[in-house]
């Protein structure tokens, strides 16, 4: 079942809860043969199938479709780690694209639920049923003061990451990103660029996530990384009202600039387009330019190098990637300008 | 100093190992430094002790006997179920298998206490698992009272503890 979505959805594009799982009797991915990596995806991904409901398929990512397991990547679906190939592996994604199972990746179970805005209890809620949808018919690695089994100890306990992605180009623009990572740090959370490396972040979207996995409940750690998303919400807020008012032709000029070139232009680079993305996107949550924000979320991944070749069904240069980059968000956008005036 | 191995000979052999503003100290006699092969296990893993201080304390089998009655047995620092290596460990900093966190107790304990502190798990539990702990952690919290009533003096609140600890005992361990 799909989320409904959370809140803030003008600033938290989306949430995710992951869980790790690992079988009691079945040694880590790091160290199975193929025979047991080809057992423990057959195994875990049975429950999944069998489950009805939610429509579940699996996809195997060991048979050298590196095009397709890069666009999952980009979108969130799967981790790169997972995409990398090797021994028998995949993903199983429910039929909403609200959960992605991983099997065989660092662990042998990375049960991802995703959704819109803040909506940590929701994908908490619907991580879990899933994870008991498995645990039914398997046992998993678990220790009473250690708690679940996990490959890396840092994930130990709950195996339990919450992450918010936020967008903060006021924060950026003003250089309050670093305060913010420190005292997310003393909470035991980490502030991350999404994109982009280092601390510029691409496209001003971060990621907030719990750090530690031992010793909380799951409601705990759910709880403490939605507090804190609220608290970096309400000062992007207070700094975007704060540049509005007191630079207010530059603020518009931003972001109907970045519109005006998105709509138009013939060629975009990655960078360039996150960064008109950005601006736009930060004019449409304000309410000053009117379209709808979830089409312009789906632009993110659609702009990524990977998910335009698999588009394209045919390897791009650069240059070719730039003018299809383009293309799609002109075309994207001019769609919902028609809808708008019918 | 007495080793702290065989408690017998002068300790001749000091490991100090700092990292994250804590030192960790080790005081061997010569003899007890080469038997449990601490010295080189110190030696080849120190390279990594920066990142991984707790893995320079090595795991020959002579010392988890010595740190951890709980381990089984890791000859020469390796896991018997899934043949991860110490060394490996301390490299990629991952665990090959579930038994791993036995084997490497010694040495894993003081790296999971610097990630999550002295934490222990109080998230969900798996259904199998379940209700044994549940029984496990209300005999735990029992004790702990009975404890507390005898330290007050309020015997005749112990005395109930008491009875409803056996009445339990009993009750899941029939004879």
């Amino acid at each position: 079942m799909k989320t409904t979505g959370g809140q803030r959805r003008d600033i938290a594009l989306s949430a995710r809860v992951r869980l790790a799982r690992n079988l009691k009797d079945l040694p880590f991915p790091g160290r199975m043969d193929a025979d047991q990596a080809e057992q423990a995806l057959a195994r875990l991904s049975k429950p999944l199938l069998d489950g009805g409901e939610d429509g579940f398929t699996l996809l195997r990512l060991d048979d050298g479709n590196r095009l397709e397991a890069r666009a999952l990547v980009e979108r969130h679906l799967i981790s790169p780690e997972l995409a990398g190939g090797g021994q028998p592996r995949g993903v199983a994604l429910s039929r909403d694209g609200g959960l992605s199972v991983m099997i065989g990746e660092e662990d042998h179970l990375r049960i991802q639920a995703m959704g819109p805005g803040l909506c940590l209890t929701e994908c908490l809620r619907e991580a879990q049923r899933a994870d008991g949808l498995i645990e039914r018919q398997e046992t998993y690695a678990f220790d009473e003061a250690l708690g679940y089994l996990t490959a890396c100890p840092t994930n130990l306990g709950t195996g339990l990451r919450a992450s918010v992605m936020l967008h903060l180009p006021a924060l950026t623009g003003s250089g309050g990103m670093r305060d913010i990572v420190a005292a997310a740090g003393k909470m035991g959370l980490a502030v991350r660029g999404l994109y982009g490396e280092g601390t510029e972040a691409s496209g001003a979207l971060y990621q907030v996530s719990n750090q530690i996995t031992l010793g909380l409940s799951e409601e705990e750690i759910v709880s403490r990384v939605s507090d804190v998303t609220l608290h970096i919400i309400a000062r992007e807020e207070a700094l975007r009202a704060q540049y509005k008012q007191r630079r207010p032709r530059e603020y518009e000029d931003r972001v109907w600039r970045a519109l005006g070139a998105l709509e138009r232009a013939r060629r975009l680079s990655g960078e360039e387009a996150m960064k008109l993305l950005s601006d736009l996107r930060w004019g449409v949550s304000m309410g000053d330019i009117a379209l709808p924000l979830e089409t312009l979320d789906t632009l993110l991944p659609g702009i990524q190098p990977g998910v335009l070749t698999l588009s394209a069904a045919r390897p791009l240069r650069p240059a070719e990637r730039d003018a299809a980059r383009a293309d799609y968000v002109r075309e994207t956008l001019g769609a919902l300008a028609r809808r708008e005036t019918k | 100093m007495l080793c702290q191995h065989c408690g017998k000979n002068e300790a001749t052999r000091h490991y100090h190992v700092t990292a994250n503003n804590e030192t960790q100290e080790t005081h061997l006699c010569a003899a007890c430094a080469a038997a449990t092969g601490f010295d080189a296990e110190f030696q080849k893993t120190f390279p990594a002790a920066a990142v991984f201080p707790s893995f320079a304390f090595g795991l020959p089998a002579a010392m988890s006997d010595m740190l951890g009655p709980r381990a089984p047995r890791a000859d020469g620092g390796v896991c018997p179920t899934c043949g991860t290596r110490l060394a490996e460990l301390s490299k990629t900093g991952k665990v090959g298998c579930a038994d791993c966190y036995d084997v490497f107790a010694p040495a894993l304990t003081p790296y999971i206490r610097r990630l999550h502190g002295e934490a222990k798990h109080t998230g969900r539990l798996p259904g199998g698992a379940a209700p044994e702990i549940a029984r496990r952690r209300e005999m735990d919290s029992l004790r702990q009272q009975l404890q507390d009533a005898i330290g007050e003096q309020a015997f005749e609140r112990a005395a109930e503890l008491r009875d409803e600890i056996a009445r339990r005992q009993k009750g899941e361990e029939p004879a």
